[in-house]
């Protein structure tokens, strides 16, 4: 759909609104869903274009564009909004620069148009400058090689040197395919056409520059010698640009020596090459349309690029954008948190099983290790508490002597000459006696029965000592006799109860310790 | 800062709150029992590891060893009551008499003393109880040393301090005198019996 200047002036001046029911009716008759997508490519809205040179990352560059385009706008339009492009495909090797097209555009612009799209339903994703996508397609062409190009836009045209990669030469400037078909315009005007904006373009692109006799449209009688005065100033402004470009921008070179291509909407009107070539007195070569493009030569005439850092948005949809992409990130975050505390708590209880399953398989070693400690403390103690009564009985009964068994034993070998008339016992001094008195009824002066008998007293296993503690001779009628008194002393035996002296023994093997 | 603005960080501080109640309700008590889990784990193989190897180096089964102490406890604890720790002294006696087949004629209680084992702590000092006794008897030659016998192992703890023997008559009979201590020893065992010992 085509406008007049008039009407476009008006309409950007009003926030597009003349253009909302246009735009709705597009919407819903694209069949789109809802709420789609919308990149507006916008010129003709006041933006503002420049040619950077910057060393350094992009970045830099960008802060370099902001201050250089802040020389641009006034300071009652308030905020604006930078895209660059980048001209080379590598640094100048000299300045080690790199070459930028910024384009810009207030922000109450940007937000009048993203407003536009959404009155009409769409989201906007941003305005892409035709200007910047005009300038990245050109600096496309001359990217490789070493050539001239001067390529006609919609609006302005670009010439552009490129020598392999680098662009010591990018030139915009407003003279474009408009200015052709408003020529062609006025000449239809004059010629009774009412609104002949389409009719206008559709002449430009198909008689281009006519002969001077050649019929435009039979109907109305016109002819080429109707339209070439008002196309000539136009053609020779065309013209003079390019001349003034390559004589200022070349800085000594050859022009003949390079390669001059004319592309864009230029190669699509007819005649324009060899009318140029002519007048700058340059072979120009011309580029072939594209064939079977169904885009109207305007959208021929801009390199399709939406990247983020070619497409402007308004403060408004940049912090809308900001926020939305904050929100996305609480989403991330909360579902990132929520996946890091389960797989947290996942993981921790996967451990704290496992190790209740080694303390579980370990419990068995534990309660033998325990049990062992405790019967070793009990064993401790109590052998303690053993070797303490056996200390006191030691100390307050002492031994007790074999006193029975002793007396057996001295009966058994009481001889019959000898007869005990008294046994007494008794302790002394810790140790265990017998004091036996008795007589011996001797058979001759050499008798030995009592020395004989105290003899196998003293070999006896309960007899440690035998002491003779008095021995006298009586004369008896009868027959002489030795009355005697005896002391003997008895082995004594640890006072204990019976069968114990064995357990004493074993109560050694309790000092295995406590783990 | 706009209401949009505010909001979100709002919501950003609820969602860093949600969070931190999440992990200190869910997670810290679970990073708790793990690392107290982890701990006994350390603990438990620690013990096992120390106490195998003393057990691996014991030259007895303690519970062999505990086991002879507690007979040779026992076997003081009868010793020092007697076959029959309610008896007196004078039915001990004639009862032992009696299966020696000597004729007692009498038993005279002498003094009785009780002294302190220890160092004065009355809750665990051990206490020594000594009954003194005098013993007259009659009998044959085997029946007083059967008699002289069976006092020293069936009275229980008694020390025979001295005795006469000497004939009683002219038939042959022995008529003995016998003073005995006998010495009873209370709490002198406190090591509680042994115990289930729970895991």
């Amino acid at each position: 759909m085509s406008f007049s200047p008039g009407v476009w002036r008006d309409a950007v001046a009003s926030g597009f609104r003349p253009f909302d029911a246009w735009l709705a009716r597009a919407a819903a008759e694209s069949g789109l869903p809802k709420n789609p997508s919308l990149v507006v490519h916008a010129s003709g809205t006041g933006m503002r274009t420049d040619i950077l040179q910057a060393a350094g990352p992009e970045r830099a560059a960008i802060g370099i564009a902001h201050a250089t385009m802040a020389e641009q706008f006034e300071l009652e339009e308030g905020l604006f909004q930078v895209a660059l492009c980048r001209l080379d495909g590598k640094p100048d090797p000299d300045s080690k620069a790199a070459r930028y097209f910024i384009a810009a555009e207030t922000d109450t612009t940007l937000d009048r148009i993203a407003a536009f799209a959404e009155r009409a339903g769409f989201r906007c994703a941003g305005v892409v400058p035709l200007a910047r996508s005009h300038a990245l397609r050109v600096s496309r062409l001359v990217a490789s090689g070493s050539r001239l190009v001067c390529d006609l836009g919609e609006h302005e045209s670009i010439v552009a040197l490129g020598e392999d990669g680098i662009v010591p030469l990018f030139r915009p400037f407003s003279v474009g395919a408009a200015s052709f078909i408003d020529a062609y315009n006025r000449a239809l005007e004059q010629a009774g056409l009412e609104d002949p904006q389409e009719a206008a373009r559709e002449f430009v692109f198909r008689f281009g520059v006519p002969g001077r006799d050649q019929v435009l449209d039979e109907s109305r009688g016109l002819t080429g010698r109707d339209v070439l005065p008002l196309l000539q100033p136009v053609i020779q402004r065309f013209a003079v640009e390019i001349k003034n470009t390559i004589r200022f921008g070349l800085e000594g070179r050859d022009p003949e020596s390079l390669r001059v291509e004319m592309t864009g909407l230029a190669a699509e009107i007819p005649g324009i090459t060899g009318v140029l070539s002519s007048q700058l007195d340059t072979e120009i070569i011309g580029q072939d349309p594209p064939e079977g493009s169904a885009a109207p030569p305007y959208a021929r005439s801009v390199e399709r690029d939406t990247s983020s850092g070619g497409t402007l948005r308004p403060l408004r949809l940049i912090r809308q954008s900001e926020r939305t992409r904050l929100k996305k990130m609480m989403r991330f975050g909360a579902a990132a948190a929520l996946v890091a505390l389960g797989t947290e708590a996942l993981t921790t209880y996967g451990q704290i099983r496992r190790t209740s399953a080694e303390l579980e398989a370990l419990s068995p070693r534990i309660e033998a290790v325990r049990s062992f400690n405790v019967q070793s403390t009990h064993a401790e103690r109590l052998a303690g508490e053993l070797d303490t009564v056996r200390a006191a009985i030691d100390e307050r009964i002492g031994g007790v002597g074999p006193w029975a068994p002793a007396l057996n034993a001295i009966a058994s070998v009481l001889p019959e000459s000898i007869d005990l008339v008294d046994c007494r016992g008794f302790r002394e001094s810790g140790a265990l006696w017998y004091r036996l008195s008795g007589e011996v009824a001797l058979s001759s002066s050499e008798d030995r029965t009592l020395g004989t008998f105290l003899d196998t007293l003293e070999q006896s296993d309960f007899i440690d000592a035998v002491e003779l503690e008095s021995a006298r001779v009586e004369q008896r009628k009868e027959a002489p006799v030795q009355r005697f008194v005896v002391r003997l002393r008895l082995v004594s035996i640890p006072a204990a109860p019976r069968g114990v002296l064995l357990v004493e023994n074993d109560s050694g093997s309790a000092e295995g310790g406590t783990p | 800062m706009s209401d949009e603005t505010r909001t979100l960080m709002m919501r950003l501080l609820l969602l860093c709150a949600v969070a931190a109640g999440g992990w200190h309700l869910l997670v810290k008590p679970l990073h708790s029992r793990a690392d107290t889990l982890e701990a006994e784990l350390r603990a438990a193989l620690d013990e096992v590891s120390t106490g195998e190897v003393i057990i691996n180096a014991a030259p007895r089964d303690p519970q062999y060893v505990l086991a002879s102490l507690e007979r040779s406890a026992e076997a003081y604890e009868r010793w020092w009551t007697g076959p029959n720790p309610k008896a007196r002294m004078y039915d001990a006696v004639r009862e032992i008499a009696r299966a020696s087949g000597v004729q007692l004629t009498g038993v005279e209680p002498g003094r009785s003393q009780t002294r302190i084992i220890g160092e004065g702590d009355q809750e665990n000092d051990t206490l020594l109880r000594i009954e003194s006794s005098t013993i007259d008897a009659t009998g044959s030659f085997e029946q007083i040393t059967r008699f002289i016998q069976r006092i020293g192992t069936d009275l229980g703890a008694v020390r025979i301090e001295s005795f006469h023997l000497g004939p009683y008559d002219g038939s042959g009979t022995l008529h003995i005198q016998a003073t005995v201590t006998r010495f009873f020893i209370e709490h002198a065992f406190r090591t509680p019996p042994r115990q289930e010992v729970s895991p």
